[in-house]
């Protein structure tokens, strides 16, 4: 797939790129700041754009802040965000930008090149990919019921929340693809969750949405 | 700290009254003189005033001459009394500026008019002192040596001190007790010399570089301000440049590793080697994001205050609720200000999330007028006290630095409540003042 690459250190956009083409994709542009991603990703209107938080000009929050920009002129935008450290802000903004094609991962988890590249194939058609650590950060402070869940069940719903889709649940816990089911059910159930919401970004941000809800 | 509080108390040994007994009385002596001259120029010029026509003139005059005669009490302060610190503040004039504006500012100038307050109190004080002190030695002196000059008194000495109320006749009985009341004087005259040189000292000194000190105390502030403001900016930088630096040269060299593990295949020799670099080099970094946290936190630099307690408040196992009446962006307040709130909320929950064993935590950040409040409160087991290790100690301590102060209140039992208050340096009547 085509894809633009938006960060300011020119070695991690090249490590980023030399994975990227490895696994036979093509990137088509690679730009250092804000204003360049927003002009690069509407010229060349990629399958994905992959961006950096921190860039210049401000050295703040441009990355996502262009993230944004680029999807209000263009919704059907696939985004993926890259961060040095978790904000959980950052991870409601993109969220709220439309949920439908965005990712936000800790850019440590490049380092897993496989789990990386299923990230960004499923942010291209149209997934929702979230960090471990966003997730984990909501689901340590939910109450109940997300308490009485099994911790089986708790493990499910962590990967569904970070837009796993139930045969990738299934191979990451070494069980078949039927059990998950189960315990999807099981779980949507105790969570008294809409069976509508149990496919594709939905069902992410159904369950994004009710463990941000456990919270309080 | 209490001996030294002792030695400022007690009243100063016989030894040290004599040893400054020359230098205190010649303080006295010369400043007297010195004021006199002061206040009879200063008060004639004064006098002045009411005429339109020679007031343009004699009020600059009187100005500076009164400037001069607080200079000679201050050249003798600081001879003669030790005073380190006697030095005017004085307006400096413009350079290039004419004769009108040089005498604009010379009216303007508060310590000139301090100076002319000085030129009256100052001379009424010194005239006091002057005379005590002269008195005493005087008349010490004079009984001393009143076998020199007893015997020119009328009807051989009968009108004197001795045979008045002594009744004594003869005229070395006379001498004898004129000569006791000498001693007697000559042994008090360096108590009440050194009694009067302190009293026209503080006099002096109040009047003449209490707008120095105050002006010490001013360029203090602002340099500590600056010192401040340029620490956490260097320690931003820092930040900055671990991240821009080692931190992305980490990732890559991870990525490289990986990319490397990947082409070799898991049946490599070398995978497993590869494996544990990668591992290492994972943990490097995680070491390496801890440390630029502690530097300055990349989340308070980039969101703000508010974000940055709304992300720490999502890090604890308890759920905690933020909150504030401040904006929620960057540079609200002073980046040292913003830095000891983060580290007290920062260190606060850490502590809710190690001791309190609570269920629910509160963290409310608002700013007044003059203060930053800070109150973390958690419904926990409480007894949280300041005793090593509890990370309350070190807190205190860094809201010292930031002239802040921290309570904590936390009976046995809970519930645990910190308050922080720090003056949030958000200038704004201080710099219109001035």
């Amino acid at each position: 797939m085509r894809i633009v690459i938006a960060d300011d250190s020119t070695l991690l956009r090249e490590g980023v790129q030399l994975i990227l083409t490895d696994a036979g994709h093509d990137v088509v542009a690679g730009v250092g700041d804000a204003p360049s991603l927003v002009e690069a990703a509407l010229r060349e209107r990629p399958d994905l754009v992959i961006t950096d938080v921190r860039m210049p000009p401000h050295g703040k929050d441009d990355g996502l802040r262009a993230a944004v920009q680029i999807r209000q002129s263009w919704p059907q935008a696939r985004i993926m965000v890259l961060s040095q450290y978790v904000v959980q802000a950052y991870a409601d903004q993109l969220l709220a930008s439309g949920a439908e094609g965005v990712g936000y991962l800790l850019k440590d988890r490049i380092g897993d090149i496989d789990e990386f590249l299923a990230a960004v194939e499923q942010v291209a058609s149209g997934g929702t990919v979230l960090d471990p650590q966003v997730v984990s950060q909501l689901m340590t402070r939910a109450t109940d019921p997300v308490q009485s869940l099994t911790p089986r069940e708790r493990e499910v719903l962590e990967l569904m929340a970070q837009g796993l889709s139930n045969g990738s649940i299934a191979a990451r816990l070494f069980v078949t693809g039927g059990a998950v089911e189960k315990h999807t059910q099981r779980i949507f159930a105790k969570l008294n969750l809409s069976p509508d919401d149990s496919a594709g970004h939905r069902r992410v941000l159904a369950v994004l949405a009710y463990l941000r809800g456990a919270q309080s | 700290m209490s001996t030294t509080h002792q030695t400022i108390q007690r009243p100063p040994r016989p030894r040290v009254v004599l040893r400054r007994t020359p230098r205190d009385l010649a303080y006295l002596m010369l400043s007297w003189p010195a004021a006199l001259v002061g206040f009879v120029v200063v008060a004639s010029l004064m006098g002045l005033v009411s005429s339109i026509v020679l007031a343009p003139v004699a009020v600059p005059l009187a100005l500076i001459v009164a400037s001069w005669s607080a200079q000679v009490e201050r050249i003798l302060l600081r001879r003669f009394q030790g005073v380190t610190d006697a030095e005017g503040y004085y307006l400096p004039s413009p350079p290039d500026a004419g004769v009108l504006a040089k005498a604009m500012t010379i009216v303007r100038d508060p310590q000139r008019w301090l100076d002319v307050i000085w030129a009256v109190v100052g001379w009424i004080v010194a005239t006091i002192t002057w005379i005590v002190a002269f008195t005493v030695w005087a008349t010490a002196l004079g009984l001393l040596l009143w076998p020199a000059w007893g015997w020119a008194l009328p009807d051989n000495g009968d009108g004197s001190l001795a045979a008045l109320v002594f009744g004594a006749e003869t005229f070395w009985t006379q001498a004898v007790i004129e000569m006791s009341f000498g001693i007697v004087l000559l042994w008090v005259a360096p108590w009440i010399t050194v009694g009067m040189a302190r009293l026209q000292g503080m006099a002096s000194r109040a009047i003449l570089s209490s707008r120095s000190r105050q002006q010490v105390i001013e360029q203090l502030r602002v340099s500590r301000d600056a010192g401040r403001s340029a620490e956490s900016e260097q320690l931003a930088r820092l930040e900055r440049d671990i991240h821009d630096g080692p931190q992305q040269r980490l990732v890559r060299l991870k990525l490289d590793l990986a990319r490397i593990e990947r082409q070799l295949g898991p049946e490599s020799p070398a995978a497993q080697a590869l494996r544990d670099a990668i591992i290492s080099t994972q943990e490097t970094l995680d070491e390496l994001r801890a440390l630029s946290r502690g530097i300055a936190p990349p989340t308070l630099t980039e969101l703000g205050l508010v974000a940055a307690v709304r992300q720490a408040a999502t890090r604890p196992v308890v759920p905690v609720s933020v909150s504030t009446n401040l904006p929620e962006q960057p540079g609200v307040l002073p980046p040292h200000t913003e830095q000891a709130a983060y580290y007290v909320v920062s260190e606060a929950l850490t502590n809710v999330a190690k001791h309190s064993q609570a269920r629910n935590a509160y963290v409310e950040l608002n700013a007044d007028g003059r203060d930053l409040v800070v109150a973390v409160t958690d419904d926990g087991i409480g007894g949280a006290e300041f005793g090593k290790g509890s990370g309350l100690a070190g807190l205190a301590e860094r809201l010292r630095s930031v002239d802040g102060q921290l309570t904590v209140d936390s009976p046995a039992g809970g519930p645990t409540t910190l308050l922080a208050r720090m003056p949030h340096g958000r200038r704004t009547h201080a710099d219109r003042d001035r």
